[in-house]
């Protein structure tokens, strides 16, 4: 069963989806369902022997095309139906390897096939978000080592993204711009919290970062979504991701953990166009090797977060920690 | 024969880059992915992507 409930003490939508409860949770390595099908072994998702990106619907969606229940409401509350896509994205036919290890290229066609699932899913009736993302680590709920990612195409835009579009509005409202290029702008003058850069993207780690180490990788040309990109756009998205993730596995001397996200155009119509800028987000949850930055009690209850370290001391770390 | 079994048909990736794009002289000559697409045996989309081969220099 899979419903959305609104509610309407905060205005945000909840996705239940109980048959998720039975999925696939940290098999052996033999009884992988990402792995390629060998020759005489079990089928797995992906039944072929070699490939290097495979992408499929997941077999436990939170969201789907089909999803059966009509919209009622009940008193304050409303349900709908789970409507959307869940995707799975294998990286790699390589069981043991991790995004950093796959390389640049490996990640530059990752990019490519990020834009090409945008435009396939946003293209879908009543879908109107699309985001790529991973969950890298048990620490933030993974449940399947073999290297993959993930794209939700959300019914309508999520809220950290509604938030973040409203922001982007309020300032083109009042200056006229938009909030991520002036922002990309002054993080490659001032350097201070500046990861990496290239001709055409920066990586650095937020003025206001919520999470210790976290880094936001975009390009320096307003550009609404990975179709827009150039060639050149996406190969250096590519080359600061890569980079990046390096420096997140150097810093602990550890495979750091991250949730990383794509965050790009709504795909349904409206005024997007000149407030929407692509953005990568990636936030490790670790704040030292052996400590979490937890959503605590300011965090969690008041959606106020609290910082351990400030920003431009991570970027430094993170800096030098680049190959 | 299994669906999953199909010949796949090659297609190269979509996007929608060239009606978008504010500068066209920055319009790559990009080499897109080569996509495979088929479905698993319960009806499931499955796509491949792989690296384009460049094309053949013509001198």
């Amino acid at each position: 069963m899979s419903e959305r409930r609104f509610d309407p003490t905060t205005a945000t939508w909840v996705t239940f989806a109980d048959h998720r409860q039975g999925r696939t949770f940290l098999p052996a390595q033999e009884e992988c369902p990402l792995c390629p099908t060998r020759p005489g072994g079990p089928l797995t998702e992906v039944p072929r022997e070699a490939f290097e990106i495979a992408v499929f619907d997941n077999r436990f969606p939170a969201l789907s095309p089909t999803a059966p229940q009509d919209p009622a409401s009940d008193g304050p509350y409303l349900t709908g139906p789970a409507h959307g896509r869940c995707e799975v994205v294998v990286y790699s036919d390589q069981h043991d390897s991790t995004l950093t290890d796959l390389g640049r290229e490996r990640i530059k066609l990752l990019v490519d096939v990020w834009a090409d699932r945008y435009d396939v899913l946003g293209a879908e009736p009543g879908i109107s978000y699309v985001m790529p993302f991973e969950n890298k680590g048990e620490i933030v709920g993974v449940t399947l080592h073999h290297p993959h990612g993930q794209v939700y195409a959300y019914p309508d835009v999520p809220p950290r993204a509604a938030s973040k579009l409203a922001a982007a509005r309020r300032y083109h409202d009042v200056h006229g711009r938009c909030v991520h290029c002036d922002v990309v702008a002054h993080e490659s003058k001032d350097g201070t919290r500046v990861v990496a850069e290239t001709d055409h993207a920066v990586a650095f780690v937020p003025f206001a970062a919520r999470y210790p180490y976290e880094v936001q990788i975009a390009p320096r040309r307003h550009c609404p979504h990975l179709g827009d990109a150039t060639a050149q756009e996406r190969a250096d998205l590519a080359e600061l991701l890569h980079r990046v993730l390096e420096s997140y596995d150097r810093l602990f001397d550890m495979r750091l953990p991250y949730v990383l996200a794509v965050q790009q155009q709504p795909t349904c119509p409206g005024p997007w166009a000149d407030i929407s800028h692509l953005h990568i987000e990636i936030t490790p949850p670790h704040r030292t090797a052996d400590k979490l930055k937890y959503l605590a009690g300011s965090e969690l209850a008041a959606g106020a977060f609290l910082g351990d370290v400030l920003p431009e001391v991570a970027a430094k770390a993170l800096r030098e920690r680049l190959t | 024969m299994p669906a999953h079994d199909a010949v796949p048909e090659p297609e190269t990736a979509a996007s929608s880059e060239a009606a978008t794009s504010p500068d066209p002289h920055q319009q790559p000559v990009r080499e897109r992915p080569t996509r495979e697409q088929t479905t698993l045996p319960d009806g499931r989309r499955l796509t491949f992507y792989a690296t384009a081969t460049p094309p053949a220099t013509v001198p």
